[in-house]
């Protein structure tokens, strides 16, 4: 099932899209359609969004690194959330502004300590991110910094949660991104260099993770900058696709 | 848990950047900071005043820095706090630092009052079992509470019930395992944690 966090007459509720997908059954029963709903980023209140940088080898190389020997983890304001069919901002001084798909893992029950053999059992849905950085601000210290992954909207978030059961292998999913049509990101999730157990299990340890948590699992190679008025397509095979829009910030 | 999030401001001491002035010339640094220098501590790390805070794993000791949080309303940066941000000691400044700042319980913090007028001067004192080992004066912050907030919203939002930790001090002290730690300054509530051998919970907030 997909499962989609969005405002209706006036009021933020949660509710899974219906199988022809042209409407989204609400906890009432209730079906809405689209054009009756606005969308909004699938977070669960106080939920931490944890983010990978350098997850996958060839995106490490682009960037003239060597991967990392243990996870590159961050943390991420809710500010930086945006929905589906939302617009993030590019800065007027900044022209190296860049998309980066990500498979996101939803935490579905408590975790502390977790054997990599049983984490991915404590996944309970999965997301796709966009996780823009503007390289102009980079700055070495606890990099990425937060001027470059902290800002407000320029995380696009969604569309829906798939439930974990309705993804057979998280580690062999094709991603890809477009701008304008024109695809600028490709890879699979079996790239990364740390997979997604891997990920819950070494968090585990030094702290409890919750339902509801998210970790960004990181981005393929592909670095393409935006511009005003761009479109940006994030794909995640068997996920769906997350639509975003690119305004110059005012 | 705390419902916000906690944007932590490092360096943001002057005697601890002109100290390491010459390092932050070289790698894997290359400059000095230029944007506020900032880390996040998530709501899980936030306990109340009182709380037992366990040791993590790989440490015996923890960096208290003691600071004052500005928190965010509907109104904006309207209230201010007494915080204690613990932190498993580090050297580097270079990449993010996940297990040796944001594990649970790593932020007591105290009761928030209305932010007064004048915080530009004030004394900070941190005990260590009752007795006085440290003074932190904001007089010694690079940005002052006024600017660091107009150059923090240059770049993002900060949320009703978000906190901002204006920055502690380059020589704060450190706790060890059955320490009781109080952190005082005039007009705020104090707050108090004591550091713990054991596996057990800190009490969320």
């Amino acid at each position: 099932m997909k499962h989609v966090r969005l405002v209706h007459a006036g009021r933020e509720q949660w509710g899974v899209v219906a199988d022809d997908g042209a409407t989204v059954r609400l906890a009432s029963g209730k079906a809405v359609a689209w054009d009756e709903a606005t969308l909004l980023p699938p977070v669960t209140p106080g939920a931490r969004i944890f983010a990978l940088g350098l997850n996958y080898a060839d995106h490490s190389a682009e960037l003239g690194f060597k991967a990392p020997d243990k996870p590159l983890v961050f943390l991420k304001g809710v500010n930086t959330l945006v929905a589906h069919g939302g617009t993030s901002y590019r800065p007027r001084d900044a022209h190296q502004m860049h998309p980066e798909c990500e498979l996101v893992a939803i935490i579905g029950q408590t975790a502390r300590n977790v054997a990599e053999a049983d984490a991915l059992s404590c996944v309970g849905g999965y997301t796709i991110a966009c996780d823009y950085a503007v390289r102009e601000y980079l700055e070495n210290y606890y990099r990425p910094n937060l001027r470059v992954k902290n800002r407000d909207a320029l995380t696009p978030l969604g569309p829906w949660v798939v439930d974990a059961a309705d993804i057979a292998d998280p580690q062999a999913l094709k991603l890809s991104t477009t701008i304008n049509g024109v695809e600028v990101q490709t890879g699979s999730t079996a790239a990364m260099v740390f997979p997604i157990a891997r990920l819950i299990a070494y968090l585990s340890e030094m702290l409890t993770l919750e339902p509801g948590d998210m970790i960004l699992t990181g981005t393929p190679h592909g670095v393409a900058f935006v511009d005003e008025d761009d479109e940006v397509i994030c794909d995640v095979e068997s996920i769906g696709r997350l639509v975003n829009r690119v305004e110059l910030l005012p | 848990m705390f419902a916000g999030t906690a944007y932590c401001t490092a360096l943001n001491d002057r005697r601890q950047l002109e100290a390491l002035d010459p390092a932050l010339h070289q790698p894997p640094y290359a400059n000095p900071p230029q944007a506020p220098v900032l880390y996040i501590k998530s709501g899980h790390c936030v306990v109340a005043s009182g709380s037992t805070v366990s040791l993590p794993d790989p440490t015996d000791i923890l960096a208290v820095g003691a600071t004052i949080a500005l928190q965010w309303t509907a109104s904006g940066p309207t209230t201010a706090r007494l915080a204690l941000d613990l932190a498993v000691p580090h050297e580097s400044f270079y990449r993010p630092a996940i297990g040796e700042l944001t594990r649970d319980g790593l932020l007591p913090v105290g009761a928030a009052a209305p932010r007064p007028d004048a915080l530009d001067t004030l004394e900070i004192v941190t005990e260590i079992n009752g007795t006085a080992v440290h003074h932190w004066n904001l007089s010694y912050l690079v940005r002052g509470i006024d600017r660091l907030i107009a150059d923090v919203t240059t770049f993002m939002s900060l949320l009703p019930g978000d906190m901002l930790l204006v920055g502690t001090a380059g020589d704060r002290p450190t706790a060890k395992r059955g320490d009781h730690v109080r952190v005082s300054a005039a007009g705020f509530a104090p707050v108090e944690a004591v550091i713990s051998g054991s596996n057990m919970q800190a009490g969320h907030a």
